[in-house]
């Protein structure tokens, strides 16, 4: 197997790096508060949904 | 519901609003991740000063013994431990008064090598202002109950609850 050239390092890593990017976009946590009160989360992973009946 | 909830949900103010809204409120991690920690935050929302927060429900659909909790408000810990069935409701003892300089700082660990469901939620009574927060002092302090075994049962309560509804003063800024 022949190691890759310089532009097709760059595309591996491209495709890397924009996979990465779209798991990272995704990589979240649901997190539902609803009623009174405001809640918030140290992690930024969670997004918090805030519901009103 | 305990008495003390009962009188004060049914103040009224001068102008014949209530003085506290009893209400709930719920979070819900539809998949909390394996083995890891997060940090909650519950302080007063918008047009609300205080939140009297009188009760911790866990909703016992959960997987038993997947979470560890704490709880922590003004240097104590009402809620430790571990997860369990049986702790559909949490009473805690007297009352927690969460404001902007006061929250109520909930630590959850996932001992679970799966996603797992979370769903926690308060009890509370809702004060809109720093008035509305004095009035309640005011009516906690002319509470009175006429049956002398209710006012034993209750004394405790009376007496963190008084002592509990002075909100500390944040320092200045340097």
């Amino acid at each position: 197997m022949t190691q890759p050239n310089a532009e097709q390092q760059k595309q591996i890593d491209d495709a890397v790096k924009a996979a990465q990017s779209k798991l990272n976009a995704n990589n979240t946590v649901q997190v539902i508060v609803t009623g009174s009160g405001k809640v918030t989360c140290d992690n930024p992973r969670f997004k918090i949904e805030k519901r009103t009946e | 519901m305990s008495t003390l909830v009962e009188y004060l949900s049914n103040q009224v103010k001068s102008d014949y609003e209530p003085l506290v809204q009893l209400v709930g409120s719920g979070v819900a991690v539809p998949a909390f991740p394996p083995l890891s920690t997060s940090t909650f935050t519950l302080s007063p929302g918008d047009g609300e000063f205080a939140l009297l927060l009188f009760n911790i429900l866990y909703d016992n659909a959960n997987v038993p013994e997947e979470f560890s909790i704490y709880a922590q408000h003004r240097g104590i810990r009402p809620i430790e431990g571990v997860s369990s069935q049986g702790w559909a409701s949490i009473g805690i003892q007297g009352w927690l008064v969460v404001t902007e300089a006061q929250k109520l700082i909930v630590r959850v660990t996932s001992r679970s090598n799966l996603f797992q469901r979370l769903n926690y939620g308060f009890q509370l009574l809702v004060v809109r202002t720093k008035e509305d927060l004095d009035l309640v002092n005011a009516a906690v302090a002319k509470w009175d109950s006429s049956n002398k075994e209710e006012i034993l049962k209750t004394n405790d309560l009376l007496v963190q609850l008084t002592s509990a509804l002075q909100p500390l003063i944040p320092r200045p800024s340097l």
